[in-house]
């Protein structure tokens, strides 16, 4: 469901859950799409040779995935992503991955519609990886 | 067991580092490298793919998804920014405080300088956390202000 204009946003209202599924074959292709070939995104063996149990994804990658939630509900084309502060909790894994969120402010000031969210994104388990306030512009 | 006395050396050797500015890295970007970006995040909004779309929304034409701006940080981060030569040997990105000022087009030319902004130290459930941040600032050919990214990292 896209909404088409800031009236059909409410306080509370939940942004439709995105869930997706990532390997570390997606994890390489970030690599490459974002130009950051940082070796804990794909080197196995030096991850468990520094105390982790194997790859993980970029912590972008979790956010671009919490960002395209936003999108499908909100879309770009009519909202623009102002500002955020995503903290990462848990490192991204190779598995599922959920984002979601919630309306948590609308206002208007003179030309200026902005919709305040509370978003997060989880693992296959349930915990959260990742949270982040946001703010959206509507045009 | 770690050894504090030695992490505070590391604190402190860091703290000389507060605003040492990197940059800038200039890169061009093309409708290419937009593409390849969005399909590796799963985007199939055709706002990154279609000029034809494009063209009819109020961008004109197309523009790179939201987080894209991360792809100009990279040359400048960890190496150039980001010390990991402490006694904590576990790096992780921790967090992204960021805005968004107008969207990346094709043809652009972005120069981002980034300035290290800070160290500290916290404790963790099962030790010290040492955080270090970076103020990545990303601009235009015509000087305008893409991005100002805020990137922290914890070393554990």
């Amino acid at each position: 469901m896209k909404i088409a204009s800031f009236n059909q946003l409410s306080v509370g209202q939940s942004i439709p859950e995105l869930l997706t599924e990532l390997d570390t074959l997606a994890f390489v292709k970030y690599c490459g799409a974002s130009d950051d070939y940082g070796q804990q995104h794909w080197d196995h063996l030096w991850m468990v040779d520094h105390g982790f149990q194997g790859v993980v994804g970029h912590g972008w990658l979790t956010f671009a995935y919490m960002c395209q939630a936003v999108t499908n509900f909100v879309p770009l084309e009519i909202a623009d992503i102002k500002s955020y502060a995503v903290r990462y909790h848990k490192p991204l894994l190779p598995g599922a991955l959920r984002c979601g969120g919630e309306i948590v402010e609308l206002s208007i000031d003179g030309p200026h519609k902005q919709a305040k969210l509370s978003l997060w994104a989880k693992d296959g388990e349930g915990r959260v990886i990742a949270t982040s306030p946001m703010t959206l512009e509507l045009v | 067991m770690t050894d504090t006395s030695d992490i505070d050396f590391h604190v402190a050797r860091l703290r000389k580092k507060i605003g040492h500015v990197s940059g800038p890295d200039v890169q061009h970007v093309d409708a290419g490298a937009i593409a390849k970006f969005a399909r590796a995040i799963g985007e199939t909004n055709p706002l990154y793919f279609d000029e034809a779309y494009a063209k009819t929304t109020r961008f004109g034409g197309i523009v790179a998804p939201p987080t894209f701006a991360s792809r100009f940080i990279t040359p400048l981060l960890p190496g150039e920014m980001f010390d990991f030569d402490v006694p904590l040997r576990r790096a992780l990105h921790s967090d992204d405080i960021g805005e968004n000022d107008i969207p990346v087009r094709p043809g652009d030319i972005i120069s981002t300088t980034a300035r290290y902004a800070d160290v500290f130290l916290k404790q963790g459930r099962n030790g010290p956390l040492l955080f270090q941040a970076a103020d990545l600032t990303c601009v235009n050919q015509n000087g305008h202000r893409v991005a100002l990214i805020r990137m922290l990292s914890v070393n554990y």
